[in-house]
């Protein structure tokens, strides 16, 4: 096991610092802090001493991610508010950081907690916090979920096939559904441009969401995967978030490790829902409004947070009426809701959200010739796309269980294909990034 | 263990995927080459130093050069196409045949005017005799160049047997010792097919009107000369333009106008950016005026923004990881107060900016905004010109405003134009808006060769609603 996790580690940092060559010394620097942090945590003699450590440990790991994603932010608005220009140049956002902080807090809060054990050797505390296939997009996986199989893991043949089949999978969501899905949104809304009808203004929207998804769950599936070929269980991050029946299960649904970690970090320690209306309310203003900044610094994704704070609010406070709907109709609502909530998240401009918004509700035209030009481009991939974003592969499973043998052949014959379409689409595409490498 | 097929099969694409990028790496072309198929050059084995290690353009290097380097990539790329154009609801069509419907069209519509323009050489030119032909016409006045007939040169009985002759054209890098790269070919249809768009547009113009072209080269080929490799370019598409194009249409060459200053050291184009730098579309700016008699203000006579930390188009995707350090770039303030409006398909104007506090390449002009916008330069000339280009004409356009009254500006590609967005055919517009010359900017990677591309200007300027 020693030496699994010493190549391991190894190859991980490796990978991170691929695309990272210096940043890799910060996400180390960050992982031996908060080892020695919990070491002292673990041996401090009174509870102000375990809280001290905590703080600082919890203070350093914000500090990086603050300086680096929030700081210029902090300042331009700081800077507008008092309508003096501050010179400062915004670093370079490093890959990751929101996603390997929030893993190291993890494991410093639980140490805190008493929920975890402290983990004795560096090596692994580093091995949790690099690994490889969820370090740079997710999913944000818990420490308390995780640190038994850095001791202790098996892997099986079953494994292997299981994993990488879903990592192929993964990389064929990304490449032949995510990339065409953006390439069908640049030719009906250019970067730059707002809608210039109706019909753009709702179809640019429904790309965008689409996109997005099968981005980000194609890597939620690869990290799972390799995960799983490597002897880590990953839990799962989508389930099939555009079938939602209401907004509180859309994010049942969506990012699910996001939602766990600010359920678990920072809800219930505020009181939850155990408490007041007010004081509840309160709590997912201050969940939402994070939720909404820590994909990024800028305040459209503020305004983000907010669109969902409120519908979650209304969600509950309506949910007496809001059950006597038909589910399909809440479905339909729901993802509607959804739709409009990636309008603001797509635009980092505010007008720009603001004529996009305009533009759905109520444009000039019903269709412009871009639109159905582009339309007319990717006019069989729209149905294709839609269909993939439903839940059709369970039924498929079950229906196969019958001939398991076949379906595990029939499985693995379409992963590899997928994989070899998706080799010969890289091929064509110089520019692959992930959408979510940039939280 | 249900199916071990499933597991040799899976370990065998892992293989197979591992051992393709180890062949590559050892087999692949090291140097750059070119893609005739996509008009780029493909990378080659990035440079290994502790400088690209720590910048991280040695690991984007790499990725770049195993995607370029694919084993029968053309293939790949071109079969690729094929399937993902079976997604598409387009139907298979004769572009050439739809061009020869245009040009008629367009032809009719220009009738009498297009007719009375000055015959053509019938000649094939070699590319020194349209080099050495291009200063005469382009510094000569109609009145004083002699006509057709008294040339004794026979006039052509319509245009396509007059651009019969028109030869094929290349883009050539030249190396050290002499040897010649080819980086672009310029198809002798392709060019045909663009003399024919730059004459109809002469054809809408007043007669004492212009119709520049100019076709900036990318980053990438610019690059060339400053790596100590080359020598300098060689091409002669401008000048076989200038050759067959009726008089009005001035073909200026921007490898010619750059070359030297590359060759020289002259920092033209952004490392952050696709595109070219203000100096660069200054120079050109200057040549397309100098080429009728306006003596154009150097660059250095402009007052200038300048930002340090730049970052340009690329730069701005998310998810790049930049192997650069930020441009320098210097964004020029226009000398009179400039006015400018976008103007919507129903009439409406909205302010448009000349430059913006972006810093990227949205500093200039905001990006491209379609269909239509208009600056008021405050300059009072009585002369109005219409810039038609691709991203490459926002950093170009200001350095025409000292000498237009208006200077309007449209970019007729697929993702900022349509005809229902525009609302006027570029002919309406031009003759609505008092136009005298028409700038047709467009990079080498939506230039000549891109057929779509021709076929809109083509399209978009006589199509009646």
């Amino acid at each position: 096991m020693r030496w699994r996790n010493g190549i391991l580690v190894l190859f991980s940092l490796l990978f991170y610092a691929w695309g990272e060559p210096v940043m890799v010394l910060l996400l180390i620097w960050s992982t031996l802090v908060n080892y020695f942090c919990a070491i002292a945590i673990k041996r401090a003699a009174s509870p102000k001493k375990k809280k001290l450590w905590f703080v600082v440990g919890v203070i350093v790991s914000l500090a990086g991610l603050f300086y680096f994603k929030y700081f210029g932010f902090f300042l331009s608005t700081v800077s507008s508010i008092l309508s003096t220009p501050i010179a400062f140049a915004a670093p370079r956002l490093p890959i990751g950081i929101s996603f390997y902080t929030f893993q190291i807090l993890t494991y410093t809060i639980d140490v805190y907690r008493n929920k975890v054990p402290q983990q004795k050797s560096f090596w692994k505390l580093l091995l949790y916090v690099s690994c490889f296939p969820q370090l740079i997009a997710g999913p944000i996986v818990q420490y308390g979920d995780i640190y038994a199989a850095l001791d202790r893991r098996e892997t099986s043949l079953q494994d292997f096939v299981d994993g990488m089949r879903r990592f192929f999978i993964g990389l064929g969501k990304k490449v032949l559904l995510a990339n065409t899905c953006g390439s069908f949104l640049l030719a009906v809304l250019p970067e730059g441009t707002s809608p210039q009808s109706v019909g753009g203004a709702w179809l640019s929207a429904l790309l965008f969401s689409l996109q997005l998804y099968f981005d980000f769950s194609a890597y939620s599936d690869m990290a799972i995967g390799l995960g799983r070929v490597l002897g880590f269980s990953y839990k799962e991050n989508f389930r099939y978030p555009y079938c939602s029946a209401s907004p509180t299960d859309f994010w049942r649904r969506w990012h699910i490790s996001l939602g766990s970690f600010f359920r678990d970090y920072v809800y219930i320690p505020l009181g939850g829902s155990r408490c007041s209306k007010a004081r509840r309310i309160l709590n997912l203003l201050i969940v939402w409004s994070l939720t909404g900044l820590w994909h990024g610094a800028s305040w459209n994704f503020v305004l983000w947070g907010l669109y969902w704070f409120a519908l979650l609010v209304i969600d509950k406070d309506l949910d007496m009426l809001w059950s006597k709907i038909p589910s399909i109709v809440r479905g339909v609502f729901t993802f509607l809701f959804a739709i409009i909530g990636w309008v603001i998240f797509y635009h980092t401009d505010i007008s720009m959200v603001g004529a996009h918004l305009a533009a759905m509700f109520g444009g000039a035209r019903r269709i412009d010739e871009q639109t159905v030009a582009a339309l007319g481009q990717y006019a069989l991939f729209l149905p294709v796309v839609c269909v993939a974003a439903m839940p059709i592969l369970p039924p498929i499973k079950r229906l196969l269980a019958r001939v398991p043998r076949a379906a595990e052949l029939a499985g693995t014959i379409a992963a590899v294909l997928t994989g070899f379409a998706s080799l010969l689409l890289l091929v064509q595409q110089s520019y692959n990034p992930f959408i979510y490498f940039r939280f | 263990m249900k199916n071990k097929i499933s597991f040799y099969l899976l370990y065998g694409m892992l293989v197979l995927l591992g051992g393709l990028g180890v062949l590559l790496l050892i087999f692949g072309q090291k140097t750059p080459h070119p893609s005739y198929s996509e008009n780029r050059m493909l990378s080659g084995f990035p440079k290994l130093s502790a400088e690209t290690l720590k910048d991280g353009s040695f690991m984007t290097g790499i990725e770049d050069y195993l995607s370029d380097n694919m084993i029968e990539r053309d293939e790949i790329v071109a079969k690729t196409e094929q399937i993902l154009n079976r997604f598409s609801r387009k139907e298979a069509r004769d572009p050439l045949a739809e061009q020869e419907e245009l040009f008629q069209q367009v032809e009719a519509l220009a009738g009498e005017a297009e007719e009375s323009r000055t015959a053509q050489p019938t000649a094939a030119a070699t590319p020194e005799q349209t080099a050495s032909a291009v200063p005469e016409k382009a510094t000569e006045t109609p009145a004083a160049e002699p006509s057709a007939s008294e040339t004794g040169t026979p006039e052509p009985a319509d245009g396509e047997k007059g651009l019969s002759a028109v030869p094929e054209c290349r883009f050539t890098c030249i190396k050290q010792n002499g040897a010649e790269e080819t980086i672009y070919i310029f198809p002798r249809k392709n060019i045909q097919r663009m003399i024919r768009v730059l004459n109809a547009y002469r054809a809408a113009l007043p007669d004492d009107g212009h119709v520049f072209f100019a076709q900036p080269p990318f980053p990438g080929v610019a690059a060339f000369l400053q790596n100590g490799e080359y020598s300098g370019w060689d091409g002669a598409l401008e000048d076989t333009i200038n050759a067959f194009a009726d008089d009005g249409v001035v073909a200026v060459s921007v490898q010619k106008i750059l070359e030297k200053p590359l060759l020289n050291g002259e920092d033209l184009y952004f490392n952050t950016d696709h595109h070219w730098k203000p100096r660069a579309a200054c120079y050109t700016a200057n040549a397309c005026l100098s080429a009728i008699g306006i003596d154009p203000k150097p660059y250095e006579a402009y007052a200038y923004l300048t930002y340090n930390d730049f970052y340009g188009s690329s730069a701005s995707k998310p998810g790049y990881k930049s192997s650069h350090e930020p441009d320098t770039v210097d964004i020029m303030i226009p000398s009179t107060p400039v006015k400018g409006v976008r103007i919507y398909w129903n009439g409406t104007e909205e302010d448009a900016p000349m430059i913006t506090s972006a810093h990227s390449y949205m500093a200039f002009l905001g990006g491209t905004l379609g269909p239509w916008r208009r600056f008021e330069t405050g300059v009072d000339c009585g002369r109005h010109c219409l810039v038609i280009g691709d991203s490459f004409a926002n950093v170009f356009l200001p350095y025409l405003t000292p000498y237009y009254e208006t200077v309007h500006m449209t970019d007729v590609r697929q993702d900022y134009y349509d005809a229902g967005s525009a609302r006027w055919t570029i002919s309406e517009y031009i003759e609505r808006n008092g136009i005298d010359d028409v700038y047709i900017v467009l990079s080498t990677a939506s230039g000549v060769n891109t057929d779509y591309l021709i076929d809109s200007l083509l399209k978009y300027l006589g199509e009646k609603k």
